[in-house]
C-alpha cells in the first residue's frame, strides 16, 4: 500500500490494522486536510534544501569520510595506510591524516504531554502534534534520525529512532496516542530524555512552559547535554475565557492546586500581559545562548507556522 | 397628605428579616465555582500585580454587605407609613408689631406706626396662600391681635386696627412669647415691625429658641429728637399736707443741648414754673422744694424754650398724687435702747411710744411694734420687729451663741436690705436663729442665720439675732435706715413717698367690700366698672394722666406716667442687629412644598442600587 492511501486512510480516523495505542474516542488532531499540507511542506522543503533538517550533515567526529579535515601523529595500532608520506617527508616524522567523518543527523521532536497542554478545546498538545507530525515528516524527507519523545512527569514515552518516509505513519500513530496527563518537570524529563538518548543531535521542544519550576532549566539541561536545543513555545491567549469571570477558584489542572480569585476582565488583560511576559523571557534566554525560539498560537495552522520558521531561518519558502 | 404604610415596628421587623436574608446570600456567595486552568501561577502573579488597593481587598465584602443593607434599610424606611402633617408644608409667620409708645411718634404727618402699618400691609398682600401668620403686639407685653390664619383680608384689618399704647416696650419677653408661639411650627419665621429704639436692642440677650428662626425687621422712624420726663415724684412734709418737695427727672435724648421749663400745676392752677438746661444725651434730676399745692394732685409739664415741640408727647406730661400723709404709730417695747429710739425718731412721719415690757398692746392704738429683747405679753397682733429675742422665744427659736461675727452675706435685692451696706458690721455677741419652713433668712454670719423674715400669727415679723447695741451697728447711717425700711415693709408701703403706676399695669386698691361699682374719672372721661364683691380689685389704667376711682361716696386718686428712659430715646437702632444677624427688611416667602418622606427614601435607595449595579459589574464590590 503505497505511503499517501495509507496516510490517507489514517487521517480519516479508521482503525489501522496493525496494533495501536489510537483509540476510537481519540479526536483527530490532525484534520483532513493534513496530508495536503504536508506534501505541500515537503515539496517547499525540497525546493529551499533547508540546512535545518538536512541528514548529510558535517559532523564532528573524525572519522572515514572523505574529506581532509586535519593532521595528527601516527600511534600504534594506526592504520599506516593513513600515513601521509609527504608529509613524513617533510616533517620527518610521521603524520596521519585525519578525514571528516559524515553522519545522519538526529532529530528529537519533545512533546510535552502535561496537563496544562491539554487544557481547554483548542488543546495546544494538538497543536503540538501536529507541528511535531509535520516536522517528522520533513526530517523523514530528508533521511533524518526521526525520534519522537512525550515528556511526562513519570516516564517518557519513546518513539523508536525511525528513518525513512515510510515510518511516518508509526510516528503519526504514535503522536495521535499521545494524551494530556500529569504535571509539567522539564528539567526532570529532560534530563532522562538525556540519559535514554546519547547520540546528539537536534531537539526541538514543544511546550507551553508552564513549568512551576522554570523553563529555563529543562531547556539550558537541553543544551548542557550538547543537543541543539529548539524551543517551540505554544500559547492559547483565549484561555480566559468569557465565563470565567466572577467569584471562582482557579483550580491547577497538573496539580490541583486552588487559588480564590475574581477574575475581571483586567485581570484577564494582567493574565495576558504575563503570558507575552514569558514568552518574551523564552525568547531572551534562548536569543542569549543561540537558541532557537518559534512561539505560535494554538490555533495557528501548522503549515503556516513551519513554513514561517523556515523563513526565521533565512529560507525562501515561496 | 396621609398615605398608608407599614408601621414602624412591621418595618423593623422586614428589616431585620431583609438583613438576615442578605447576609445569608452573602454567605452563600462566599461558596465560589471551581475553575480549571492550564496553569494557576500565571493567575496568581496576575492577581498579585493588580492595581486594585491591597485594603480595599480586604474591606469591599463588607462594602457591599453593608450597600445592600443600606438599600434594604431605605426601602423599609420608605415603607414605613408616612406621618406627614398636612401643615408640615406650611410656613408660619410671627408679626410682632411694636405699639410702645415710641411708636407714636409723629415724624412728618404720620406716626411710626403708621408707617410701619402701611409697609406691613404691603408685604402681607404680597405673601401667598402657604404662609399662616400669627399677629401679635409687642410693648411691655405680648398680646395676640390675630389668631394663625391665612385670610389676609382680616389679617390686614386686624393691622390697620392697631395703635400705639402709651407703655415702654419689653422685647426681651415679648421675644421669647414670639419663640413660644413658633415652637413646633413647620417653617418658622419671625416678623419684627419696630422703630428699633437703641435703647431697647443694645444689650438685649439673645432668644435661644430663635437661633434658627429667620428674623426679618420693617423698621420705622428716623428722628432722635426728644425731651421728656422720665420721673416724677413728691414727698409731703410731715403734717403740712398741702406741701411737697418734688423731684422732677429730665432726659434730652437730642444731640444737642436744649433749654427746657417745667410747669407744676395743681388743680388746673399753675404753681410753680422751672427753667432747665440739659445737655445733648443727658439725664438731670432737679428739685423742687416748698411747694404748695391745691389740691393732692399735681401734673408737671414740659416745654422746649428753643424749639418746637418734639414729636413724642407721652413724656412731656407727668402727674404724681401725694399720699396721705399721716404718722405711723410704732409701739417700742423695750427696757430702754436709745439707739432705737433714735432710729424711729429720725423719720418725721414715725411716732413712736415706749411701752413697758409687762403691758400689753392695744392694736388700735399701733400700727407696729419693735420687741427689743423681749416677747409681746399677749398674742401678737400687729406687725413686729423681734430684736434679740430672748432665748426662750415663742417666735424665734435660738440656735448656738455667737461671738465677734457679722455679716458674711445678706440677701442684698431684698427689698429690707436694699441699698444698704452690712458687710463690716462687727457683732460682739449674739444668737443663731433658728427657721421655721416658712421663714426666710435674709443675714447670714457663716451659715448660720442673723436677720430673718417670717409671718407670725399672719403677721409679719422680722427678727435680729443680736443686740444692736452689742455691735457697731447703731453707730452706722445705715442703722436707721434700716429700722425704718423695716417698718415700712411691714406697714406695706412707703409712708410719705408717692407712687404712681405705668398705663397697663395694674395697682391694688383697697375697694370696701359692699362696694359693687367703681366709677373711674380719667383722661378718657368718667367710666364705670362693676366689682367683685369682697376681693381685691386692680386697677389697669390704659392711658398716662390722673384718675379719680371712686368707690359710692369715697374717692380715690391714682396717677399713670410712662417713664422710661429707654423708651424715651426715640433714636432708632439702624442697623439693627438681634444675635450677631442683621435684620432686613422682608421678602415674600417661597413656598415649602415638600415631597412625603418616601420619595427621599426610595430616591435614595436607587441611588445606592445604582452604585451597587455599577461597582458590582466592574468587580469593585463583589
Amino acid at each position: 500500500m503505497a505511503l499517501g492511501s495509507r496516510l490517507a486512510k489514517l487521517l480519516s480516523g479508521r482503525q489501522p490494522a496493525q496494533p495501536s495505542r489510537l483509540t476510537s474516542d481519540d479526536p483527530n488532531p490532525f484534520g483532513p486536510d493534513f496530508e495536503r499540507k504536508l506534501e505541500m511542506l515537503a515539496m517547499l522543503s525540497r525546493r529551499v534544501n533547508s540546512p535545518l533538517f538536512r541528514a548529510e550533515r558535517r559532523g564532528k567526529r573524525r572519522g572515514s569520510g572523505v574529506e581532509f579535515a586535519d593532521y595528527r601523529d601516527y600511534a600504534t595500532g594506526d592504520d599506516f595506510r593513513f600515513i601521509d608520506p609527504n608529509a613524513a617527508m617533510r616533517f620527518d616524522r610521521l603524520l596521519v591524516r585525519l578525514y571528516e567523518e559524515e553522519e545522519d543527523q538526529s532529530l528529537y521532536l519533545l512533546v510535552d504531554t502535561s496537563q496544562s497542554m491539554g487544557h481547554c478545546a483548542c488543546r495546544k498538545l494538538d497543536c503540538a502534534k501536529r507541528l511535531a507530525a509535520g516536522l517528522a515528516y520533513l526530517g523523514l524527507l530528508d533521511l533524518s534520525r526521526v525520534t519522537v519523545v512525550a515528556l511526562r512527569d513519570g516516564r517518557n514515552l519513546n518513539h523508536p529512532t525511525t528513518r525513512g518516509r515510510g515510518q511516518f505513519l508509526s510516528i503519526l500513530r504514535f503522536l495521535r496516542g499521545l494524551e494530556a496527563t500529569g504535571t509539567t518537570q522539564l528539567e526532570f524529563a529532560i534530563r532522562r530524555f538525556a540519559r535514554e538518548h546519547r547520540r546528539r543531535g537536534i531537539a526541538v521542544l514543544f511546550s507551553d512552559l508552564f513549568d512551576p519550576d522554570g523553563f529555563e532549566r529543562g531547556v539550558d539541561a537541553l543544551r548542557y547535554e550538547r543537543f541543539e536545543p529548539h524551543l517551540v513555545h505554544i500559547t492559547d491567549d483565549r484561555e480566559p475565557r468569557l465565563d470565567l469571570t466572577g467569584d471562582v477558584v482557579l483550580v491547577d489542572s497538573e496539580t490541583g492546586h486552588e487559588a480564590p480569585a475574581t477574575v475581571t476582565s483586567a485581570l484577564c488583560e494582567r493574565w495576558q500581559v504575563l503570558q507575552a511576559e514569558l514568552a518574551e523571557r523564552a525568547w531572551r534566554h534562548c536569543r542569549t545562548r543561540g537558541l532557537g525560539y518559534y512561539r505560535t498560537e494554538v490555533s495557528c495552522d501548522f503549515d503556516q507556522t513551519i513554513r514561517a520558521w523556515l523563513g526565521q531561518q533565512g529560507l525562501r519558502t515561496t | 397628605m396621609s398615605s398608608t404604610g407599614l408601621s414602624l415596628v412591621a418595618a423593623a421587623s422586614l428589616c431585620i428579616l431583609l438583613f438576615a436574608a442578605i447576609w445569608l446570600l452573602y454567605r452563600l456567595r462566599d461558596h465560589r465555582r471551581r475553575v480549571v486552568v492550564a496553569f494557576v501561577g500565571l493567575w496568581r502573579a496576575a492577581a498579585r500585580g493588580s492595581p486594585t488597593l491591597l485594603w480595599y481587598e480586604r474591606v469591599r465584602r463588607a462594602v457591599s454587605l453593608g450597600v445592600q443593607w443600606l438599600i434594604a434599610g431605605l426601602l423599609c424606611a420608605a415603607l414605613v407609613r408616612d406621618d406627614h402633617e398636612p401643615g408640615a408644608d406650611v410656613a408660619h409667620l410671627v408679626v410682632l408689631v411694636d405699639t410702645s409708645a415710641s411708636m407714636g411718634t409723629v415724624e412728618g404727618s404720620e406716626t411710626r406706626l403708621l408707617t410701619a402699618q402701611r409697609r406691613l400691609v404691603e408685604f402681607l398682600t404680597e405673601l401667598d396662600d402657604s404662609t399662616e401668620v400669627l399677629l401679635a403686639t409687642a410693648d411691655s407685653r405680648v398680646l395676640p391681635r390675630m389668631p394663625w390664619s391665612h385670610d389676609r383680608t382680616a389679617l390686614v384689618d386686624a393691622v390697620r386696627a392697631l395703635s400705639p399704647r402709651e407703655t415702654p416696650s419689653n422685647w426681651r419677653d415679648c421675644l421669647a412669647t414670639a419663640a413660644t408661639y413658633l415652637d413646633g411650627r413647620s417653617h418658622p419665621r419671625l416678623l419684627l415691625v419696630t422703630d428699633a429704639t437703641a435703647a431697647d436692642w443694645a444689650a438685649l440677650e439673645p432668644e435661644p429658641r430663635l437661633a434658627r428662626v429667620p428674623i426679618d425687621a420693617i423698621v420705622a422712624g428716623a428722628s432722635r429728637y426728644n425731651l421728656g420726663i422720665v420721673g416724677f415724684s413728691a414727698r409731703a412734709r410731715p403734717g403740712q399736707h398741702r406741701t411737697a418737695d418734688l423731684v422732677i427727672t429730665l432726659q434730652n435724648a437730642d444731640d444737642r443741648p436744649h433749654e427746657v421749663a417745667i410747669d407744676f400745676s395743681s388743680n388746673a392752677q399753675l404753681v410753680r414754673t422751672t427753667d432747665a438746661t440739659l445737655a445733648a444725651h443727658q439725664t438731670k434730676r432737679i428739685h423742687v422744694p416748698m411747694l404748695g399745692l391745691a389740691t393732692h394732685a399735681l401734673d408737671a409739664t414740659l416745654r422746649v424754650l428753643d424749639g418746637a415741640r418734639d414729636g413724642f408727647p407721652s413724656d412731656d406730661v407727668a402727674f404724681v398724687v401725694l399720699p396721705e400723709v399721716g404718722k405711723r404709730r410704732v409701739a417700742i417695747v423695750s427696757p430702754g435702747n436709745l439707739y432705737l429710739e433714735a432710729a424711729v425718731l429720725s423719720d418725721g412721719l414715725m411716732e413712736p411710744r415706749l411701752v413697758a415690757p409687762e403691758s400689753p398692746l392695744d392694736p388700735s392704738d399701733f400700727d407696729a411694734a419693735i420687741f427689743d429683747a423681749v416677747e409681746p405679753a399677749g398674742p401678737l397682733t400687729l406687725p413686729a420687729l423681734f430684736i434679740a429675742p430672748p432665748p426662750q422665744s415663742r417666735y424665734f427659736r435660738q440656735g448656738a451663741e455667737l461671738k465677734q461675727v457679722g455679716f458674711d452675706r445678706w440677701k442684698r435685692d431684698n427689698s429690707l436690705l436694699k441699698g444698704l451696706d452690712l458687710y463690716d458690721v462687727q457683732i460682739d455677741r449674739g444668737r443663731q436663729l433658728l427657721l421655721t419652713s416658712d421663714d426666710q433668712g435674709l443675714g447670714y454670719s457663716g451659715n448660720r442665720v442673723i436677720l430673718a423674715y417670717g409671718t407670725r400669727e399672719q403677721w409679719p415679723v422680722v427678727a435680729l439675732g443680736f443686740e444692736p447695741s452689742h455691735s457697731d451697728f447703731v453707730l452706722r447711717p445705715c442703722w436707721p435706715l434700716f429700722v425704718r425700711r423695716i417698718l415700712e415693709q411691714l406697714l406695706g408701703r412707703s409712708v410719705a413717698e408717692t407712687r404712681t403706676t405705668r398705663p397697663f399695669e395694674g395697682v391694688t386698691l383697697p375697694a370696701p367690700a359692699h362696694s359693687l361699682l367703681a366709677t373711674i374719672h380719667g383722661p378718657d372721661g368718667a367710666v364705670r366698672q362693676p366689682l367683685a364683691a369682697g376681693k381685691p380689685w386692680t386697677f389697669v389704667p390704659r392711658r398716662t394722666g390722673l384718675y379719680q376711682i371712686s368707690f359710692e361716696q369715697q374717692p380715690i386718686l391714682t396717677a399713670a406716667n410712662l417713664f422710661s428712659t429707654s423708651e424715651s430715646r426715640i433714636a432708632p437702632l439702624r442697623p439693627l442687629v438681634y444675635d450677631g444677624r442683621e435684620l432686613r427688611p422682608p421678602q415674600p416667602p417661597r413656598r415649602h412644598a415638600s415631597r412625603p418622606r418616601y420619595a427621599y427614601l426610595a430616591a435614595a435607595a436607587l441611588f445606592w442600587l445604582l452604585c451597587e449595579w455599577i461597582t458590582f459589574h466592574r468587580r469593585w464590590t463583589v
